[in-house]
């Protein structure tokens, strides 16, 4: 990552770049190509104005990253089922609008009292692009940012967010298209990601994360283990194993429960044969 | 402090956590087997499940911080 310039007067300029980018939006990789000046009508359902569902200091993190002050911006560019926040993150219209003045004089506040960073994160931050950079502006050069996504951002997005954000933390969900497609409704899943990811490891500091599911440790862990371990070796992951049967996870018979003693067992050997760098 | 538990499956808009200083949320599933699967685990939650079981290795690294804000 090179800084030529300070971040924030950067970030203010790409933001307004970003501003002009909504008359037809290509944040995503759905590249749905909507006039979000005008009208909502994209796959993320997202208007102009980004609004948020939460805010505030948090140490669920990974143990680098924590205290973190989280501020989830509502509304999502996937819809995975078992989304433990779907209510806010497949509705943009969730919680309250984001005055950006106001939300970085609380990030500061947080910085000032012991957070070591502010995350950004969603339902997925990307889809509000623009309102993220103007973040990034009116926050302080020197705090350490944290751009907490799904990955499935368009090389238009990456380009606005070189330089940005000092931590990519990305999920790699989905090892293989047809599970991305029948839990998510998401098309071309793995290639986006993986070309998403290679990109935010060259480009900023990087941790992968991956949610274990109940019935997809082969099919899904194992295969995104294998390619972080070809690709990306030595990357931080962060493997997580806390599923919880959310929001329409009951639609699929293998998501009704947790992820069993077993299968943490076995997701955890996988790790350890592809020799994953693997974070608390 | 406001302990809110997923409905698993039912649709429902909860109440969107636009907290401030004094108003934290963190969620909880509690598991049969005993284990507390958390959500947006705050500094006061994490001490308060540090200290039903202070053994718990994921849990009490995330108690150490005491931000003057997570204090409030």
């Amino acid at each position: 990552m090179v800084r030529m310039e300070a971040r924030s007067l950067v970030a203010r300029e790409r933001a307004i770049i970003a501003k002009g980018m909504l008359v037809s939006c290509h944040f995503c990789a759905h590249h749905c190509g909507v006039n979000r000046l005008k009208a909502s009508g994209g796959l993320c359902h997202a208007g102009a104005a980004a609004r948020f569902f939460s805010a505030q200091i948090e140490v669920s993190d990974e143990l680098e990253l924590i205290p973190t002050f989280a501020i989830a911006l509502s509304g999502c560019d996937l819809r995975c089922d078992f989304c433990i926040t779907g209510a806010d993150s497949w509705n943009a219209r969730a919680g309250a609008g984001l005055n950006v003045t106001e939300m970085a004089v609380r990030a500061k506040q947080a910085l000032n009292r012991g957070a070591r960073t502010v995350m950004v994160l969603g339902g997925e931050p990307t889809i509000h692009l623009h309102t993220a950079l103007e973040l990034v502006a009116a926050l302080p050069d020197s705090a350490r940012l944290v751009w907490k996504t799904n990955a499935y951002g368009s090389a238009e997005a990456r380009e606005l967010l070189d330089g940005m954000f000092d931590v990519w933390l990305a999920d790699f969900k989905f090892g293989n298209d047809v599970c991305a497609r029948r839990l998510a409704k998401i098309s071309d899943y793995v290639r986006v990601i993986q070309k998403n990811l290679v990109w935010a490891d060259e480009h900023s500091e990087l941790i992968v994360r991956h949610l274990l599911m109940p019935g997809h440790i082969v099919c899904c862990w194992k295969r995104v283990a294998e390619w972080l371990a070809e690709n990306l070796p030595g990357v931080k992951v962060n493997l997580r194993s806390g599923f919880w049967p959310a929001w329409h996870a009951a639609r699929h018979s293998e998501l009704r429960g947790t992820v069993s003693t077993g299968e943490t067992k076995q997701a955890w050997e996988i790790a350890r044969i592809c020799s994953l760098n693997l974070i608390p | 402090m406001q302990l809110e538990f997923d409905s698993m499956k039912k649709i429902r808009q909860r109440k969107s956590q636009i907290n401030d200083a004094e108003s934290l949320n963190t969620e909880l599933l509690i598991l049969p087997d005993g284990r507390i699967l958390v959500q947006n685990l705050t500094q006061p939650m994490a001490d308060l499940l540090s200290g039903l079981n202070p053994k718990d290795d994921t849990v009490r690294p995330r108690t150490e911080f005491h931000t003057q804000a997570a204090l409030k």
